[in-house]
């Protein structure tokens, strides 16, 4: 089974979970799904990252799938006609995988096509679909479904709504000699409505607080106060984080099936990387009694709020 | 990165001559994480037209003990410094400041020589394309001065620069009163870097290190580092200490134009039980005599407790 739309793979699990959901729908297996770029003829279909685009693209491709199993149930039941040419031309009626038996009859699982009330009775899709179209001697109509919607104003369809419920704790040490500022503990919770992907969605959690915390206590843009020059262009000087300069980060991904996209999906979207920064001022407070409301906070900064320089 | 012709000398007398036959058109090659960057960014005015690579001299790169000293060849890596049985027990503060040098990758390309030997790294400096020509390049001021200088020297100018030596073992080395063998002399580590400005040392154009010597430690070395990362990162101020029964050397780096004894500290500790009290005392002594630039007044705080904490370690 061919996914056809354009492709952004931005390390977001794109391809695995797109894939994911036309399997499950369709009865495939995993395996036998694909994306297939098609990035010059419209067709968008918004990575599966942040801004919640799984939650709300995922009901789209999970609406053309539908459309696609019964198209696929369809093929499965209608004979179709060959053309035989012998000096004159001929038609005969080639009879489907199941003849004699209705879409409501079949199912798909395991990308077998099988009869509902005799499994046993079972055939590959591929061989369901060999009269299809892959060279010139096709005699059936193409299996093929799409399906589009508009994602709205606030995510899928008319009224629905990327939802997401967070909470985010992180836990500080204040080197007050020093001002440097230790992130000991992290933990994120996030109600995602349903895990499409483990790996991937873990992943935004985990990834999106450990930017955030490089946001908080030490990425900044310096530029010369004479020239406007940007000073440190480059990844030594721009200070990203390290895997070392940040403690244990635990992630919780709840599944409340309380969101609007498929399977109760609600999206897990870029508050993970957006709400902790916020929350370094916030745990120095509890730890040193002072305010510093001024980002990235850097060790001068809280130096600075302690009275020491 | 323009063309340049590349020499890979056989023996340390084929280097010498290449440098003195090319002067300053020929640069040496080591590790070459610090080269490259500089030639790809095109940081200086002048750029070479010869690599002298020193990486294919055989018998430079050793960690042995011979006698009452602990050699180390000059084309060492620093991972292998890091981790080093003999290093890491009896000449502390080397293996600490080799370990929390750069990365681990760039541990395991860059040498002891090499490092030494770098450049500073004022972002005016470093900037590519030699955007701001400043004093060190032929120009006629310090951008930092007036620019931001947060990283920059507590110690003042030397020739109104205020850039810092962002050396990880040069401060270790000068605890350790180590000596620098090149292929003309021997150099004490207090004097290595002695230098008026461009200069990072005071080797000449075709001298080479070829042996860093260390004599075996009475006391306890300790080398502590303070920098926004865990890794990577040069130091924004660093500090070796090495404490004997009556006598202390130690070392700042990163707060001045080269690596800074700190004397007063020394004179503070020597001798006396190593306690908070003390060496909080031996911090404040370090930092008598720094003066602030406009926006670096926190590395007066941070040097201060760098001392402290490099002369804790050692007790």
């Amino acid at each position: 089974v061919d996914i056809i739309t354009q492709k952004a793979d931005i390390g977001v699990n794109h391809d695995t979970t797109y894939s994911q959901i036309v399997a499950d729908v369709l009865g495939m297996r995993y395996e036998d799904i694909n994306m297939r770029s098609f990035n010059d003829v419209g067709f968008e279909l918004m990575t599966a990252d942040g801004s919640c685009n799984l939650c709300s693209n995922g009901y789209v491709v999970r609406k053309a799938a539908k459309r696609c199993k019964q198209r696929l149930l369809e093929a499965a039941t209608t004979a179709c006609l060959s053309e035989a040419r012998s000096g004159e031309v001929s038609y005969q009626e080639i009879p489907p995988a199941f003849p004699g038996m209705e879409p409501d009859d079949l199912d798909v699982k395991d990308s077998y096509v099988f009869e509902k009330a005799n499994p046993e009775n079972k055939k590959t899709v591929a061989e369901v679909v060999k009269n299809t179209p892959q060279t010139q001697s096709a005699y059936q109509e193409p299996v093929y479904a799409y399906a589009w919607h508009r994602q709205g104003r606030f995510g899928a369809e008319i009224g629905s709504h990327r939802l997401l419920r967070q909470a985010h704790f992180i836990e500080v040490e204040v080197d007050t000699e020093t001002g440097e500022v230790e992130i000991t503990n992290v933990v994120n919770v996030n109600d995602v409505g349903k895990v499409i992907n483990w790996g991937g969605c873990e992943g935004q959690s985990y990834g999106g607080m450990y930017m955030a915390m490089g946001g908080a206590r030490s990425e900044r843009m310096i530029y010369d106060p004479m020239t406007g020059v940007l000073l440190n262009g480059n990844l030594e000087g721009y200070k990203w984080t390290t895997i070392k300069d940040v403690g244990p980060i635990k992630t919780i991904l709840l599944e409340t099936s309380l969101g609007y996209g498929p399977y109760g999906a609600g999206g897990i979207g870029e508050n993970v990387s957006d709400h902790p920064v916020t929350l370094l001022g916030l745990a120095i407070h509890n730890a040193i009694d002072k305010w510093i409301d001024s980002y990235p906070i850097t060790p001068d900064k809280v130096l600075k709020a302690l009275g020491k320089i | 990165m323009r063309k340049f012709n590349n020499i890979n000398a056989k023996t340390l007398d084929e280097a010498v001559s290449a440098l003195g036959q090319h002067e300053s058109k020929a640069w040496i090659c080591a590790g070459g994480t610090d080269l490259i960057g500089v030639m790809k960014d095109d940081i200086l005015p002048e750029y070479p037209e010869f690599i002298v690579n020193l990486k294919t001299i055989p018998g430079l790169e050793y960690i042995k003990e011979e006698g009452a000293m602990l050699k180390i060849g000059a084309l060492t890596k620093l991972e292998d410094i890091a981790i080093d049985s003999v290093v890491k027990s009896k000449y502390t503060a080397l293996a600490q400041a080799a370990y929390r040098t750069a990365s681990p990758h760039l541990r395991e390309m860059g040498t002891i020589g090499g490092n030494i030997c770098q450049m500073n790294r004022c972002w005016y400096f470093r900037d590519p394309r030699n955007t701001f020509y400043c004093i060190r390049k032929g120009g006629n001021m310090c951008f930092a001065m007036a620019g931001d200088n947060r990283y920059h020297s507590i110690f003042g100018a030397v020739q109104a620069c205020v850039a810092v030596n962002p050396s990880d073992m040069a401060p270790a080395l000068v605890a350790l009163d180590a000596s620098i063998v090149t292929t003309k002399r021997t150099i004490a580590a207090d004097d290595f870097w002695d230098v008026k400005i461009p200069n990072s040392t005071v080797l000449d154009e075709d001298e080479i290190v070829t042996e860093i010597r260390i004599p075996e430690v009475s006391g306890k070395s300790a080398f502590i580092k303070f920098a926004i990362r865990k890794s990577i990162d040069f130091p924004i101020v660093n500090c070796a200490a090495n404490i004997g029964s009556s006598n202390a050397r130690i070392c700042l780096n990163a707060v001045y134009n080269k690596p800074y004894r700190a004397t007063k500290a020394e004179d503070a500790i020597a001798g006396k039980s190593i306690d908070e009290a003390n060496a909080e005392a031996a911090g404040s002594a370090a930092v008598s005599g720094s003066t602030q630039l406009a926006m670096n007044k926190y590395k007066i705080q941070i040097a201060k407790t760098m001392v402290k904490r490099a002369i804790l370690a050692c007790a």
